[in-house]
């Protein structure tokens, strides 16, 4: 089932190419009536958008298109003469093929009406010997009509030129991006270079390439921006079936499919939405007999939401579920000795335990979920996206989570910090705050290592060169930076010599002999076109002394 | 794709005083020695990153893999290899020629003690008294034995 | 103190001494006055009244006795009105002493015992009224005995006590005053002792200081005086003996005089002779002068030629430089070369690592790039074959250089040693052509130095015989000078006499004080010498005398010859021009 609904996807695609072509086939016919050919390829179309909507179960358009197809059978077996008003009426079926197409590709049984095209087919089907002047009038009407049915039907201005587009391979794009990144390297080490130079009119010319670089730059990452529809429409299904599963009556609604979002990412983001979204099955939406009896619509709703707000992406999973209960939450918490007995918590960081590694409100383990695992993996990954994930909650009410997300993974901005004459990427994301330290906030504790004191908060401290096994001469504490960071429960900071820059930074995968070195992300190519390591503060810190999450690998 | 399979084309170099080769189609480039950002918590023979037209690779110093004492000179050269799914960056001593042995000049690996130089070594090819060997990168390399990395990701575990 | 004159150091020291005295006496009498203070006591209070009390204990107890014969029997009336009147003559003697003793200053018990006395007084008249008044009515013999013994024996017993404790205390008092007296007596008497011995001693240390002090200054001025008397009586001897010599010296001078004048002859024939040499050197020192002219002129030429010399030779090492310049810049041009060669080899390089990428394109594009791959095997091969062309050139190239460098080098060290060696030849050669010129320059100096001498020579030669006339007159005039000597030296004579006359004379005066400073039979030796001095000046006296008569003749033989000197002297001169007696080279010559 959802590869029909990719299917259908993948038609509509096509089927837009469709109709352009044909319309520029009807425009030629305009012109050169008697070219069979033209004909003979206008109706070959015709016929291709009739099968294949038959085929993915498209009833409306496929019927459309056969009375359009037996039009042209007219045209084709020169029943009828090819006049203007016979092409108007075959721009208006084109059309009104296009509506469908756009209507269609928003709500796949959408339902656009045709009874006034169907019409003028029929008049424009009758013998021209047939009264000529009666024909005039009601041909004048069907154009009003339609126009006055075109826009009741809110047809998105796009329909009238249809997006044209050409599938191309990730690799290719990959290796676009890869270019560019290098190009816009060159273009800074051409700026200062240029910056030398006396001569105005060449510096004149690479700051317009500098411009046209950005511009390219900004296209290419765009290229990687696919629509999250989708992944909305999978999501669609799953709460069908699970919903079905559970016995649970529940209404779906979807808003933002056609949101863009780096295709990483949104690879990357299926299995932590597919997660909430059968956590708001199971645990936000109460049963409908529970629901009723709390006086609540039988049916419950859930809602995903998807936007761009401030730079980045977020979608909301909305139910109007039980809540979360923060103190049953502390309680579970500290049975499952997540918490030490007795610590008390804010509301926020209370709601954040359901993310706790080894935690699960469920006391039944269910099919759907209540394993215990994936709330914290849905965290991990997200953080791994750069993303944060975030609980409203209202007691008896519903639950919101939040995810954030950059727009796209490919760029992040990052904190490029100095250790010795080693560069290395923090994202900005992760880093909380950085300061130059006192010395005197530095503590040395035995059994914990340093504590730094920050305005009265004692947060475990790292030394970057002995976490990364750098061996090097210890500078004084006072000429160095502490990095705070604050994306686990715990914070903790790491002490860095220096602080070289911000920038926005493309990033690059490790290579596959690299993939089980723990504690880089990445790598980016810095402004001198040397590589750097992309910091997963995170992994490299030791891992008792934070709250264990599990790995990303332990779990599908 | 139709290669003449009697005459395999293969690249050789020199690591130290010996002679190597390895298959040309493994090849995807060579080029001098750039500049390495080097990655911690790997081994020695992991020299860093590097960047190949916008792309990230990790260079890799052959001669300390096989544990062959280094000779610096302007010949050092990098061989971009493809081992599918990675590329990878091989600094050698020097690269010789492009060769094209015929069968009969090649001789099967010879039966010697050393278990791990047998594994990679797949072919011998004498060529005018001179010996080059014909090497397996990816074993010489040992690309499947990720551990090496993890293995020193425990040790800083343990540190 | 020590700088202060002997006159203020006696009137101090005998004013303290004085000081001493007065204080000494006004402090012994003052001990007297005491002593005399505390007998004046004894004798003007205690004793008289000791002496009072001592009657009224007298008086008393005769009264006593006259009341007690009141009662006895057999008593006439004429005996016992006598006895009453006696008893009533004794009663009034009593008050009298009693007033007496009164009218001394009472102090202490005293008044206190007198009354008590007085007391026990009228007690004792009550009681001797009560007798008498029985008795006058006739009492029985005991009553009275009663009275009289029992109430007169009571009081008299107190009566005696009181007078025996006053008597005991007013002689305790005497004694401790005269004990007191003695006392002070004695150390008086210690005192005065002391001072006595104190006085003398500081006196006499005074006296022995004082005497000791001026005999030492009086023997000095003594002493001086007869080292005075001394060097009088020797300088008085030294004039007499002065005296001799001189004209003694007169004689010989005479003698001499003769000897001057033959020489004289000599040494004007001498300088006649020496006018003719001086005049012959004139005309050779002339001649020496030109060719040392023309030696030095031939030396400056010569100086001239070795720095033309020394010019090229620089110009030489000059043009060597540029050429090495040349060559180093050639070098230069060399090592681009290399550095080119470098850049060539590392395109070569390239163009290897280019043929090889070609030849894995070519491998991928599998049957189709087979063409190719030769191709890029050729490409190859040429960069291998430039590669080692490159490799040669570069070779050859640090050859050339090298062999460059070192013929430089060696051209340069050879070159260099050549030319140091030619700078040091003509260094030497210059140092020596200067030498030569400074001796030539020396010689010319010392030519002309010896015409000009030669010239003078000849002025002097004529001066000479001017001043040989000139010694003739001096010759005169000395004849005259002698003879006033001899009689000048007899006058010092005789007043050396007379000097030896006054040292005698002051000896004597010397002697006296010494005596006088020295006591009698103090001699010093001094003065004796002095005597034998004059003795000896005594002696002398006649011998002057004879010296001087001895003079005279000498005297007039020269005045003889005194004539032909002047004559010769003449001869010698020539008649020339002699320079006035006033010329100031007359002291030159």
């Amino acid at each position: 089932m959802i590869d029909d609904g990719d299917l259908r996807q993948e038609f509509l695609l096509e089927a837009q190419q469709l109709v352009t072509d044909t319309e520029q086939c009807f425009l030629t016919l305009e012109t050169e009536p008697d070219n069979p050919s033209i004909l003979e390829r206008i109706f070959r179309l015709a016929h291709n958008l009739k099968g294949s909507a038959q085929a993915v179960g498209f009833a409306q358009l496929a019927e459309f298109s056969h009375k359009f197809e037996s039009f042209l059978l007219k045209l084709k077996k020169k029943e009828l003469a090819i006049t203007p008003s016979v092409v108007n009426v075959l721009l208006a079926c084109n059309d009104r093929i296009g509506v469908i197409i756009q209507a269609l590709s928003t709500d796949f049984s959408a339902q656009v009406p045709i009874d006034d095209v169907m019409e003028m087919i029929v008049i424009a089907s009758q013998p021209p010997s047939e009264v000529q002047e009666a024909s005039l009038e009601p041909q004048k009407e069907v154009i009003a009509k339609f126009s006055f049915a075109a826009e009741k039907v809110d047809v998105p201005k796009a329909a009238h030129s249809p997006d044209e587009s050409i599938r191309v391979s990730v690799a290719r794009v990959e290796r676009l991006l890869n270019f560019v990144g290098e190009l816009v390297i060159l273009q800074t080490v051409l700026n200062e270079q240029s910056s030398e130079t006396e001569h105005i009119g060449l510096r004149k010319t690479v700051h317009q390439i500098g411009k046209v670089t950005e511009e390219v730059q900004e296209i290419s990452m765009s290229l990687r921006m696919v629509p999250l529809k989708q992944t909305f429409q999978k999501l669609q299904r799953i709460v069908r079936d699970t919903s079905s599963l559970l016995g649970k009556k529940i209404e779906f609604e979807m808003h933002g499919e056609d949101t863009e979002l780096d295709k990483s990412v949104l690879e990357s983001l299926g299995d932590p939405l597919v997660h909430l979204v059968r956590n708001a099955v199971d645990h936000g939406v109460e049963s409908n007999a529970l629901r009723l009896e709390r006086g609540k619509p039988e049916i419950g709703h859930i809602a995903l939401r998807a936007f761009h707000h401030g730079g980045k992406l977020v979608i909301e999973i909305e139910d109007d579920g039980a809540g979360l209960d923060a103190n049953k939450l502390i309680k579970k918490a500290i049975e499952k000795n997540i918490l030490p007995p007795g610590s008390e918590l804010s509301e926020r960081d209370a709601y954040d335990l359901i993310f706790a590694s080894g935690f699960s409100t469920k006391t039944e383990v269910t099919d759907v979920s209540g394993r215990g695992v994936g709330m914290d993996v849905v965290k991990t990954n997200i953080e791994r996206l750069q993303g944060d994930v975030r609980i409203d909650t209202a007691l008896g009410i519903g639950t919101t989570f939040r995810v954030t997300l950059p727009l796209t993974l490919a760029i992040v901005d990052g904190m490029v910090i100095r250790l010795q004459n080693h560069r290395f990427v923090i994202p900005i994301s992760h880093v909380h705050e950085s300061i130059r330290p006192n010395p005197k906030d530095i503590h040395v504790v035995s059994g914990l290592g340093e504590i730094f004191d920050l305005r009265g908060e004692n947060i475990p401290m790292y030394r970057l060169d002995s976490l990364l096994g750098i061996k090097r001469k210890a500078i004084q504490d006072h000429d160095g930076i502490v990095i705070v960071v604050r994306t686990r429960v715990q914070p903790f900071c790491i002490f860095v010599d220096d602080i070289l820059g911000q920038q926005q930074i493309v990033i690059k995968r490790l290579g596959a002999e690299l993939q089980l070195l723990e504690g880089f992300s990445g790598s980016a190519i810095l402004g001198d076109g040397r590589p750097a390591l992309i910091l997963e503060l995170s992994d490299i810190i030791p891992k008792s002394k934070v709250l264990k999450t599990n790995d990303m690998k332990g779990c599908a | 794709m139709q290669e003449n399979s009697h005459n395999i084309r293969y690249l050789s170099f020199s690591l130290g005083n010996e002679e190597y080769a390895i298959p040309l189609l493994v090849v995807k480039e060579v080029i001098a020695i750039p500049e390495v950002t080097p990655i911690p918590f790997t081994p020695n023979y992991f020299l860093g990153l590097m960047n190949l037209r916008g792309q990230v690779i990790s260079v890799l110093d052959l001669r300390t893999k096989l544990g062959i004492k280094p000779s610096t000179s302007a010949e050092n050269a990098v061989i971009i290899c493809d081992l599918d799914p990675i590329s990878l960056g091989v600094i050698v001593d020097s690269i010789n020629s492009v060769v094209s042995p015929d069968e009969n000049e090649l001789s099967g690996r010879p039966d010697t003690q050393n278990a791990k130089a047998s594994e990679y070594i797949t072919n011998i090819y004498r060529k005018n008294e001179k010996l080059i060997l014909i090497i397996n990168l990816a074993k010489a390399l040992s690309i499947d034995d990720y551990k090496a990395i993890s293995g020193s990701e425990k040790a800083k575990e343990a540190a | 103190m020590k700088n202060a004159s002997l006159k203020t150091k006696m009137i101090m020291t005998y004013g303290l001494l004085a000081l001493f005295s007065a204080i000494t006496g006004i402090g012994q009498l003052y001990s007297m006055k005491q002593v005399a203070s505390r007998y004046i006591f004894i004798t003007e209070d205690s004793m008289p009244k000791s002496m009072a009390i001592s009657q009224m204990q007298g008086v008393f107890r005769r009264a006593r006795g006259y009341q007690n014969l009141i009662i006895a029997n057999g008593l006439s009336n004429e005996e016992r009105d006598l006895n009453n009147k006696e008893l009533r003559a004794s009663m009034d003697e009593f008050e009298r002493y009693s007033k007496e003793y009164l009218s001394y200053p009472l102090h202490g018990k005293e008044k206190s015992d007198l009354a008590d006395i007085n007391e026990y007084w009228i007690n004792f008249k009550d009681s001797v009224n009560e007798t008498l008044d029985a008795y006058s009515k006739h009492a029985s013999q005991t009553a009275l005995s009663d009275i009289v013994l029992k109430k007169s024996q009571v009081i008299d017993r107190k009566f005696n006590q009181k007078i025996l404790n006053i008597l005991d205390e007013e002689n305790a008092e005497a004694k401790g005053l005269i004990e007191d007296a003695k006392n002070l007596v004695t150390n008086t008497e210690i005192f005065i002792i002391i001072s006595i011995i104190f006085g003398s001693l500081s006196a006499q240390l005074v006296g022995y200081f004082f005497s000791k002090s001026l005999t030492k200054k009086l023997d000095t001025v003594v002493q001086g005086l007869s080292r005075s008397a001394d060097g009088l009586a020797v300088a008085a001897q030294d004039a007499a003996k002065n005296g001799e010599t001189l004209s003694q010296g007169s004689t010989e001078q005479a003698a001499a005089l003769q000897e001057t004048v033959a020489s004289l002859d000599e040494v004007s024939a001498m300088v006649m002779k020496n006018a003719d040499n001086a005049k012959n050197s004139r005309g050779f020192s002339d001649k020496s002068n030109e060719s040392v002219v023309k030696g030095k002129q031939v030396v400056d030429s010569m100086i001239q030629a070795i720095d033309e010399i020394n010019s090229s030779n620089n110009e030489i090492v000059h043009q060597m430089e540029l050429s090495n310049q040349e060559i180093e810049s050639i070098v230069n041009i060399i090592s681009e070369i290399g550095n080119k060669t470098k850049i060539i080899n590392d395109i070569v390089f390239q163009t290897k690592l280019l043929s090889f990428n070609a030849s894995v394109e070519a491998a991928r594009a599998g049957e189709h790039g087979k063409g190719f791959a030769v191709v890029a095997e050729e490409v190859g091969n040429l960069a291998s074959m430039s590669g080692n062309a490159s490799r040669e050139i570069s070779d050859m190239l640090r050859n050339s250089i090298a062999k460059v460098e070192q013929t430089v080098a060696e051209t340069k060290s050879r070159v260099q040693g050549i030319v140091v060696l030619g700078r040091e030849k003509v260094a030497t050669g210059t140092e020596t052509a200067r030498l030569c010129g400074q001796v030539f320059d020396e010689i010319v100096f010392q030519v002309g130095k010896v015409a000009v001498m030669v010239g003078e020579i000849a002025v002097a030669s004529s001066e000479q015989s001017q001043g040989v006339e000139q010694i003739s007159q001096a010759m005169n005039q000395l004849d005259g000078v002698t003879h006033q000597n001899a009689r000048a030296s007899n006058e010092s004579a005789i007043s050396a006499d007379k000097l030896a006359g006054q040292a005698v004379e002051l000896r004597t005066l010397v002697k006296h004080l010494m005596t006088t400073v020295r006591g009698e039979g103090y001699d010093a030796g001094v003065p004796e010498r002095i005597l034998d001095q004059r003795s000896d000046a005594k002696l002398n006296k006649p011998q002057e005398k004879h010296h001087l008569a001895s003079v005279v003749p000498i005297h007039q033989k020269f005045a003889q010859k005194k004539e032909v000197p002047e004559q010769s002297f003449r001869e010698v001169v020539g008649g020339g021009s002699v320079p006035a007696e006033n010329d100031p080279r007359f002291e030159d010559i």
